[in-house]
């Protein structure tokens, strides 16, 4: 039989396929092995997009990559890929691509109001240099005398969740030890924020205890406000895998709204907005009543504690609702909490009871009740994900807290199968935004701004004077926005994030902050962004495979990438925009005379010396950056630096770790992980935890302990009483109908990469408002027609979907946020969760009208 | 000269919904079903003339409304003679 290359090439697809999915097919043999394509070179990178964190093959030709693939050897995703990733390849060649920094210019001076011009990166940082010099001034007078904990800055940076991993810890140093100012926070704390409040709550440590090996173990899983066939498609076709080929899987989908997950759902649930704390609380009690508490467990490894309740919304302080609360005066009233027992956990729980919640949620009893009997059964393995529904909360770190309750309760957690997971959205939220510290009140591994220990141990490792670090917790998201707004934050820097589009609240907070005349606003992006072109300065950015990087994901896996290709014209990456930065500013010019004074040899020396050429970072020399097959790779900021910058900053950030004071976040050797497809912290002799506070599976847990939430002083989690409380704005006689937003397949998040691939933008090219039928008939609208859509804070026009992947109830519409062209966040509220600061971009209330 | 554009795809789709999808698939221009398991899992091929052609077939299977899950496991392009005979 003659072969032909495309039969070759059809039976390799053939044979791929079903090996990816254990299917043998006796009748096709392989022809051949891996054939290398000589004119293509293929290395490893994780995928730019969402924070599954998948593998893909980079094929490069040319100097331009050409092709990506899955990876078959990567344990995430087993080769599989989604459509984000199968046009990964084209997201770095969009035709609006920037290629030089533009500053807004009039008569050849920079003007907030001129227009847009090319300018040198010289012209751009001196400008730049010259506006937080003086912002920087304005601080120092205003600080003399101050202890750190009184600190107050007018600089500010916004970063993000894509950052690799030396990115966001370059920036956190450039502000927090150069500027002293903690007036950081990533776009993560839009998305992840809660899930790290839930966690610190509960454990003391971030980050979940289970990982993807769930997948394959658990009986039953529950979906809490995450549509995972949409937004995390590699790990729904590894679920979706499990509930066709094992034993008696069961799959619960909780939304507030029917989307593509209903179809494999065995228990489809719709629930009221907001309820989802009081369906919680209903499943402990059935756990309670029913007799299915796992007594040895509470017994040796939990304690129990009743939240304060009544927190507020995290609205401006004179909201009226904010006036009305009454937990909400401090930080310790919001988190604080006091110990009760087993007995009054049962006792406050015991007021959700099946007729209520039913009632309160909108659920039939039958179907709450089948989904408390799936988390009771001492026989079922459990794994619950959740995403964007609990995180986007205005109780949100509330809510996190209470599916760790129902975990808790039964004991089924930290082993296969039984796991409390929470899912990320983007790519290095985990590994950057969270770990490295890129918040406003953290610092590396766990540390946080507020406590003095925390400090001088970063002190000590970033070698700065005693004193140096800024003790007060900096401006969070929401909060920039409203102290750019307010004239307080008036040097900023946005970089790797389309905050414009993303914030909540657009035209009252985002908007006039940006084009407040006292602020300088830097957007630094490789493509001209809605935030970009609200900025006074762009600065073009290199983006993925264009440097050297590193990414962390959902599950605590570290994976590194090569260099594969060079930036287009003048484009650089944020690493080297960081460090570059930081050469023009001396000390004396940032630092006062006294803090000086504890560090002498500090004297006449450049920031960029301080923190980045310390003896430290600038420790491993320039070398040639090869694979195991003798391949060469680019490293444009090796080569303009003149040491290995990417493995400095990683093994001096591995100290915190290592020698840090929160114990379990111990990463590996910065080569090693060139070698491998991620590793999973903490890594221990070069071995990854699979999972944490078990005995047997994770080396931090004592001898004989058995079960260790080493994160809390007394090894034991903490379970919680919180109740139900209203969202901050719920539908009513003006405003008639919730909205929520979100994501589609198609894009991700803004839309600034997957808008820039043709096939992508033609398949969902404009955001719609997805509405029930007979929402749309009351308002003499049907599917195709324009309508409005008003909430108190601004109105859009889009198309009605009443059909398709979303099925909203009566009452609630929904949209995404993708489209650059119809702002969903200019009718959003700027409601967030007190504890976690992170908006809730899934509530408020909205009403439709047919377009005039 | 012409193009090999072929894509291996791995689809999840409900036992009781086989014969819908297996209708629709066999339908399709370029799309080839060579296994088909009993628990509703399937492999096939994907041959378009171009890359935008595939995308746009991803796109509507992953939105397939009996379609739980399509991945795509392996993708291959060329514009090489697709028809010459391999060296063996």
């Amino acid at each position: 039989m003659k072969l032909t290359r495309r039969d070759f090439v059809k039976s390799n697809a053939i044979l791929a396929t079903a090996a990816a999915a254990g299917i043998n097919l006796p009748g096709i043999s392989r022809v051949m092995a891996a054939h290398e394509d000589e004119k293509i070179r293929w290395d490893k990178a994780p995928c730019r997009f969402c924070g599954t964190g998948c593998s893909v093959l980079v094929g490069t030709k040319g100097g331009r990559i050409v092709a990506t693939q899955g990876d078959p050897d990567a344990p995430v995703n087993r080769g599989l890929n989604c459509i984000k990733g199968y046009f990964l390849s084209k997201i770095m060649y969009g035709e609006d691509r920037l290629t030089q920094p533009l500053l807004r210019k009039k008569n050849g001076n920079y003007d907030k109001n001129g227009e847009f011009t090319p300018v040198s990166w010289d012209e751009a940082f001196d400008v730049m240099a010259e506006k937080f010099k003086a912002a920087i001034k304005k601080d120092l007078a205003a600080n003399q005398g101050k202890a750190p904990e009184e600190l107050t800055s007018s600089v500010g940076m916004f970063g993000s969740g894509q950052w690799t991993v030396w990115e966001g810890y370059a920036a956190s140093k450039l502000m927090k030890a150069g500027f002293r100012s903690n007036h950081i926070d990533p776009n993560a704390r839009h998305c992840m924020a809660s899930a790290v409040a839930g966690f610190i709550r509960t454990f003391g440590s971030d980050e979940p205890m289970g990982c993807y090996d769930d997948l394959e173990h658990a009986d039953a899983f529950v979906l809490w406000g995450a549509n995972m066939a949409e937004m995390h498609p590699i790990l729904w076709s590894r679920l979706t895998d499990r509930r066709l080929t094992g034993h008696d899987v069961k799959v619960a989908v909780l939304s507030v709204f029917e989307n593509r997950n209903f179809e494999l759902a065995d228990l489809g649930i719709v629930f009221r907005p907001q309820t989802d704390l009081a369906i919680l609380n209903y499943i402990c009690n059935h756990i309670i009543q029913s007799g299915n508490v796992n007594e040895e467990f509470i017994k040796n490894h939990v304690n129990f504690r009743l939240g304060n309740a009544d927190i507020g919304y995290g609205l401006r302080p004179d909201h009226p609702l904010e006036v009305s609360a009454k937990n909400n005066k401090s930080r310790a009233d919001t988190i604080g909490s006091q110990a009760i027992s087993f007995e009054e956990f049962a006792e406050f729980v015991a007021d959700y009871d099946l007729e209520n919640v039913s009632r309160l949620s909108g659920v039939p009893a039958r179907d709450l009740q089948e989904l408390a009997e799936l988390y009771a059964d001492p026989d079922r393995k459990v794994t619950s994900y959740w995403t964007m529904g609990f995180n986007q909360h205005t109780r949100g770190s509330w809510v996190n807290n209470m599916v760790y309750n129902v975990h808790l309760l039964t004991g089924k957690i930290s082993e296969p199968g039984n796991s409390p997971f929470s899912l990320t959205g983007q790519p290095s939220a985990c590994g950057t935004a969270r770990e490295v510290g890129t918040f406003a009140h953290r610092l590396p591994a766990d540390l946080v701004v507020n406590n003095e220990k925390h400090r001088a141990f970063t002190e000590q490792v970033w070698k700065l004077p005693q004193g140096t670090l800024n003790g007060k917790v900096g401006y969070h998201a929401v909060l920039q926005n409203r102290m750019l707004k307010d004239g307080k934050l008036n040097a900023y820097w946005v970089m790797c994030n389309n905050n414009m589009q993303a914030a909540p609240n657009m035209n009252n907070e985002t908007f006039p902050g940006y084009r407040n005349p006292d602020n300088f606003i830097v957007v630094s992006d490789p493509y001209p962004t809605v935030t970009a072109m609200a900025a006074d300065l762009i600065l073009p950015t290199a983006m993925w495979t264009e440097k050297e990087g590193a990414y962390g994901n959902a599950e605590r896996r570290t994976q590194f990438w090569r260099q594969q290709v060079k930036a287009p014209g003048e484009a650089r990456s944020d690493l080297w925009q960081i460090m570059e930065f930081s050469k023009r500013f001396t000390m004396e010019e940032i630092w006062p005379q006294a803090l000086l004074d504890k560090k002498p040899e500090y004297r006449g020396k450049t920031l960029y010396e301080v923190l980045y050429k310390n003896g430290q970072v600038d420790q491993y020399p320039q070398a040639m950056v090869t694979d195991s097959r003798g391949h060469h790779y680019d490293n444009d900021e090796m080569q303009h630096f003149g040491f290995y910058v990417q493995k400095g900053l990683f093994e001096e950030y591995r100290r915190f770790g290592l020698e840090g004071p929160k114990k379990g976040h111990d990463l590996g050797e910065f080569d090693h992980y060139h070698e491998t497809r991620g590793l999973r912290w903490p890594v221990v002799n070069g071995k990854e935890t699979l999972w944490r506070y078990r005995e047997g599976y994770d080396p931090f847990v004592k001898k004989g302990a058995g079960i260790e939430f080493y994160g809390k002083d007394d090894g034991k989690a903490w379970i919680f009483a919180l109740p139900y409380e209203p969202a901050a704005e719920e539908p009513d006689n003006d405003y008639d109908l919730w909205l929520c937003t979100g994501r589609v397949l198609e894009h991700w998040h803004s839309g600034s990469m997957t808008r820039r691939v043709p096939e992508l933008y033609r398949a969902f090219p404009d955001a719609v408002v997805f509405m029930h039928p007979n929402d749309a008939r009351k308002r003499n609208l049907r599917r195709g027609m324009v309508a409005r859509v008003q909430t108190r804070r601004g109105e859009i026009s889009l198309r009605v979907e009443t059909r398709g992947r979303n099925r909203t109830p009566e009452g609630l519409v929904f949209i995404p946020w993708f489209d650059a062209s119809r702002l969903v966040n200019k009718l959003t509220l700027d409601a967030t969760c007190p504890i976690s600061k992170e908006t809730d971009f899934k509530k408020c209330a909205c009403k439709v009208v047919r377009e005039a | 000269m012409s193009v090999i554009n072929i894509s291996g795809l791995l689809i999840h789709s409900l036992p009781a919904h086989r014969a819908a999808v297996l209708d629709y698939l066999n339908n399709e221009d370029g799309v080839e079903v060579h296994k088909v398991m009993p628990d509703g899992r399937m492999v096939i091929t994907v041959e378009k003339q171009t890359r935008e052609e595939t995308g746009y077939l991803l796109n509507e299977l992953q939105t397939h409304e009996h379609i739980l899950s399509a991945a795509v496991v392996y993708q291959h392009y060329e514009e090489d003679d697709a028809n010459e005979e391999m060296s063996s």
